[in-house]
């Protein structure tokens, strides 16, 4: 270093007004959303507004989860190419208090519509019987509210001590951060995976996978990684990070989104296949319901939509190096990541509904409901809103890092 | 600010300093250093120590074919397998080898693909590993098809019996995999080989030498029409053997989670023998190389650092077992199904208690010593806890395939495997082989992939300042290069 | 002072480094030279750019190899599965997409393999054990720490004495006539030339 030539940039501040609509866009959707969707949905059908809530708080929380995951493993690797990109990450990740108030709904207005296990009577369900230990109501809010102030904390310490580093540059709060991240990633593998057992998972509480945490993983480092491209493209294209970001960055971006998405089409098929192949009738019972009906289509689509399209649109160089292609396929793999949580959720839904008119007959199948649309914009509004909060308090990128010099000059050479 | 006073200030260098990074050829060695460095142990004469182990581990491989040919004569009886336990240490033996391979296409492959620029000085004896693993694997499954002069029914030849072979069966995908993975690590390996047989080939002091490296260096003459067509197919080559890595254990895991045997079918398995693999496989490219970076002085080219990075990966990956083995004990006892808890009770607490926690402490407690730096950097004590995974994950594979069948849905059907002679000195023969082969290959081919780590050296940079002076400078300035260069 | 002869290969000239040999290789690129080639123990970064190549086709040798192990792949396995004997194993479908995975994905990535090893060796015509670059006794470096630059006698733009002057302009160390006939072309270790 002692022959660097350059100097480094200077600190930039997020220009609220170069966004266009997006800052009053993002809590007028928010709010809208959100309060049409309970008061519609709370005087018509609060069953379906539970379960679409929680969809919409689950996309809103996996990529949030994503965020974190890239932020924190950045620290642990050392990385150097996503110093630049790392504060929208931060920021990202730091949304979890907001998500913790967006779980508040879910425990005290819908999780005995959404967890049948909860009103289940023990005597009707041996199975449960046995599983009461983990699947009772205290723990499992103890649980939830563990998880979220964990995702919290870890967040916020990670932006806060970033935004430190940019007064002072200096070089310990990075080794500080490298040795948090390897005590905070284990914490962070258990909690999300507990957290889709307890919201996901249990859901269905007879049905298990042993797979389902890195299913739900491989979903959030996917998705987390396309906001990422779309962000960070977003404010280059609203004349940030000028002569900063390179065709580099999204390329690796690119390259991470690809693996992602190779990742994701591994896992869940090897959940499917090994379920489909051994054939154990309380195993099948999950795919055979979303193999039924219009449900089946839906999971064909899936399985197109979510792995194939975006492994043949980012297969090439050139996808990964043209902003709007990639940009293009974020966009798209985003979507798919809510077509997945959809998918997860919502067979769910027809369940309970059959289970509580008491009889079996009940709509099985691809039913959308205006208030899944609903809930999604008001909670991805709200996160948008807040993201876009929390960047517009300091630097947009981390100015003083000591790996920023490697970060801007990093290059695709293999 | 706070680094205002002297002492914060002297912190603050520190750790300004601990951030610096690490060249990764220490010294400033020029080019010609590595080549010469790494030629000549190929080229000197072999010393006595390298005759004498030869002969050692040779004459330990012998083993292997006198043992297939008493299983042959005799029956496959001789193996100590009987019902329930039908599968024993012959497969135990073939996941472990075959595992042992995966570290040489991660660190080629996956490596290669995120721009991990240290892999350069470790991949060449890596791969030579996976090569030699996955003979040392195939034998195996051969073996213990009974009838092994009847294995051709395997692939796909029309036979007098006029039936096909069921492609609806784990096992013979696993025939795919195996050999496709064999194939194409071989050719990835070989490509690799060949600038490094063309340096050979022109040092070549005689006939012989020049004439055999020339024939395997196919003329390469490092022409840059050659080296761009070689670039991307190294690339292909790396982006192809990516999921070849992950499918070939996956597969294997397969055989075991397609059944329904409890204790074998659970979903986590494919990803989890995938990460169990890659362990296993970093332990031995440590124990192989530990030894030969001191004979061999290459502590210039494998430095502290790599083996640092080594740890780190046996760390990450270590711990990403033991939370599959936490995963699969939870969801057993979460499943409710007493067939599903009694197998992993049986694990732990059965008759094969001991080899579980054997398990257990070489996997997942020993490598936890590695959070402490001192561990990661005396390569001696690298060397003793890479034993344990080793070992470990032999047993893992001993406790997943045994204790599961052991104990039969019905008590009538249960059984202790014990192993015979034959079983024993057949999986010691493998041990022979594998390092037979390891000790000619640093014998007749260069252990240090040298073209690639001339590439990381920073002379090799054409874009810094002072690239004719060589000037080593560990970290390279930002130079905005043609965004072209690469596409 | 040099005859041009019917067996001359070309002029071959040493670089001091990969900087001096990529700024070399630029400029006889803007000299408008076809046939020439430069020679390093390694590829270095921004030659291809330099040389005006365009990407290579090696990845359309792959494409057609996988597409081809696809193929296969589900032919043997359909046709032997569903079609030549049909055989209810397990209770399993005749063919089904889900276990045949496996096998597609094995055969898809071996045949791209050989696919990609055959583009590779087609597009540069190896193996040649021979090639008149061997000639010159100093080209051995160039699998070890040498940079070479040969332009070739069969370009339009080569002219013995010019072509000499060129590379002696752009830095070149050691140029020296490389003949097809290893007796013709002067090696300093048997007699000296004056460069």
């Amino acid at each position: 270093m002692s022959h660097s030539p350059s100097p480094l940039p200077s600190a930039e501040k997020l220009r609220l007004e170069s966004l266009g609509i997006l800052p009053v866009l993002f809590p007028l959707i928010g709010v809208i959303g959100l309060v049409s969707a309970f008061v519609w949905g709370l005087m018509t059908n609060p069953m379906q507004l539970a379960f679409s809530y929680l969809f919409a708080f689950t996309v809103g929380f996996t990529i949030c989860a994503g965020a974190l995951f890239w932020t924190l493993l950045h620290h642990a690797l050392d990385a150097d190419w996503s110093v630049l990109m790392r504060r929208i990450l931060e920021s990202i990740a730091s949304c979890f208090p907001v998500l913790l108030l967006l779980f508040l709904p879910v425990i005290f207005l819908f999780s005995r519509e959404l967890w049948h296990w909860m009103t289940t009577d023990l005597s009707e369900d041996p199975l449960l019987a046995w599983k009461r230990p983990f699947l009772n109501e205290p723990f499992f809010y103890l649980r939830c509210g563990f998880y979220l102030l964990f995702f919290s904390v870890a967040g916020m310490l990670y932006r806060n001590l970033s935004m430190r580093q940019d007064l002072d540059g200096d070089p310990r709060i990075t080794l500080r951060l490298r040795h948090t991240a390897y005590g905070f990633i284990p914490l962070f593998v258990l909690c999300l995976t507990f957290a889709g057992f307890d919201w996901l998972m249990s859901l269905d509480h007879h049905w298990y996978s042993t797979m389902w945490g890195v299913y739900l993983f491989a979903g959030c480092a996917q998705s987390s990684m396309a906001i990422l491209i779309l962000v960070t493209n977003g404010l280059v294209r609203t004349g940030h990070l000028k002569g900063l970001f390179t065709v580099e960055h999204n390329h690796i971006m690119g390259m991470l989104l690809f693996a992602f998405t190779t990742f994701w089409g591994y896992i869940s098929f090897s959940q499917y296949f090994l379920q489909w192949y051994a054939n154990i009738p309380e195993e099948t019972w999950f795919f055979v319901y979303r193999n039924t009906g219009s449900w089946y289509a839906y999971s064909i689509f899936l399985v197109v939509g979510h792995f194939f399209i975006p492994f043949i649109l980012l297969l090439t160089q050139p996808a990964k190096r043209t902003p709007w292609r990639i940009c293009a396929t974020a966009a798209w793999v985003v979507l798919m990541h809510c077509v997945d949580i959809y998918w997860i959720i919502m067979p769910n839904l027809q369940l309970q509904q059959s289970r509580h008119a008491g009889h079996a007959a009940a709509t099985t199948g691809f039913h959308p409901h205006l208030l899944d649309l609903l809930a999604l914009v008001g909670v991805l509004g709200v996160l948008g809103h807040t993201v876009l909060w929390l960047l517009s308090r300091g630097s947009i990128f981390p100015a003083r890092d000591p790996r920023l010099r490697e970060s801007l000059a990093v290059t695709n050479w293999l | 600010m706070r680094a205002d006073n002297p002492s914060s200030q002297a912190a603050f260098a520190k750790a300004a300093a601990y951030l610096e990074r690490q060249p990764l050829v220490s010294n400033h060695r020029p080019l010609s250093w590595i080549t010469q460095h790494v030629c000549q142990i190929v080229e000197e004469r072999a010393p006595k120590w390298w005759w004498i182990l030869t002969f050692l581990f040779g004459g330990m491989a012998t083993l292997v074919p006198a043992m297939l040919t008493y299983l042959v004569s005799t029956g496959v009886g001789v193996w100590g397998l009987n019902v329930p336990v039908c599968w024993a240490w012959d497969i135990t033996n073939f996941v472990f080898w075959i595992g042992i391979g995966h570290a040489g296409t991660l660190i080629s492959a996956i490596l290669f693909l995120t721009r991990q620029k240290w892999r350069t000085s470790i991949n060449r004896s890596a791969e030579a590993m996976t090569i030699f693993a996955v003979i040392c694997a195939g034998i195996f499954p051969a073996f213990h098809v009974g009838r092994v002069w009847m294995a051709w029914f395997l692939a796909p030849i029309p036979n007098a019996n006029a039936i096909w072979q069921n492609f609806r069966s784990p096992l013979l995908w696993d025939v795919f995999a195996v050999s496709t993975y064999f194939t194409v690590s071989l050719i990835f390996w070989y490509l690799g080989l060949i600038p490094d047989l063309a340096s050979l080939r022109d040092r070549a002091t005689t006939r012989l030498r020049q004439m055999a490296y020339g024939l395997l260096a196919l003329g390469w003459r490092g022409s840059n029409r050659h080296w761009t067509h070689y670039e991307k197919t190294y690339l292909i080559l790396a982006g192809i053997s990516t999921p070849l890595v992950l499918s070939v254990h996956s597969v294997v895991s397969f055989d075991f989670a397609t059944s329904i045997v409890p204790g074998w079918h659970t979903t986590i398995f494919p990803p989890y023998f995938v990460a169990g693999a890659i362990f296993g496989g970093f332990a031995m490219v440590l124990t192989l190389l530990i030894p030969f970076r001191e004979i061999y002085h290459l502590h210039d080219l494998v430095t502290d650092k790599h083996i640092d990075n080594m740890c780190k990966i046996i760390l990450l990956t270590g711990s990403l077992v033991g939370y599959a083995y936490s995963m699969e004990f939870f969801i057993a006892w979460y499943s409710g199904n007493p067939f599903e808890i009694y197998a992993f009770t049986n694990r732990a607490f059965g008759p094969y208690w001991w080899a579980y926690w054997a398990m257990i402490t070489c996997n997942v407690a020993a490598p936890q010593l590695f959070w402490f730096k001192y561990c990661r950097q005396n390569p001696w004590v690298v060397l003793a806890i890479v034993m344990f995974p080793n070992t470990g994950m032999w047993f893992e594979r001993f406790v997943i395939i045994v204790t599961s069948i052991h104990r039969d849905f019905l008590p009538s059907s249960w059984g202790y495997f014990s192993p015979t002679w034959v079983d024993i000195s057949l999986f010691i023969g493998t041990i022979g082989l594998f390092v037979f082969l390891f000790l000619l290959f640093v014998r007749f081919l260069p252990i240090i992939n040298m073209f690639e780590v001339k590439g990381i050296t920073p002379q090799a940079d054409p874009h810094a300042h002072d690239a004719e002076e060589n000037h080593a400078h560990s970290r390279q300035t930002p130079t905005h290069t043609p965004s072209q260069v690469h596409a | 002072m040099i005859q041009p002869s019917s067996s001359l290969f070309g002029l071959g000239a040493e670089f001091s480094s990969a900087a001096a040999l990529l700024e070399a290789a630029k400029r006889i690129h803007a000299h408008g030279f076809r046939k020439w080639d430069v020679y390093s123990p390694f590829p270095i970064h921004g030659m291809d750019h330099a040389m005006g190549f365009k990407r290579s086709r090696v990845s359309l040798f792959s494409l057609l190899g996988g597409c081809t192990g696809l193929t296969v792949a589900f032919v043997l396995i359909y046709y032997t599965s569903a079609i030549n004997y049909p055989l209810i194993v397990q209770g399993k479908p005749y063919f089904a997409l889900e276990p045949s995975l496996p096998i597609f994905f094995e055969l898809t990535i071996l045949l791209t393999a050989f696919g990609t090893v055959l583009g590779l060796l087609l597009l540069t015509l190896l193996p040649r054990l021979h090639h008149p670059v061997f000639n010159w006794d100093r080209f051995q470096k160039a699998t070890d720490d040498g940079f070479f630059l040969v332009l070739e006698s069969t370009d339009p733009r080569f002219e013995s004495a010019s072509s000499r002057q060129l590379l002696e302009q752009i830095g070149g160390l050691h140029i020296t006539e490389i003949f097809q006939d290893p007796e013709e072309t002067p090696n300093p270790v048997r007699q000296e030339t004056t460069a």
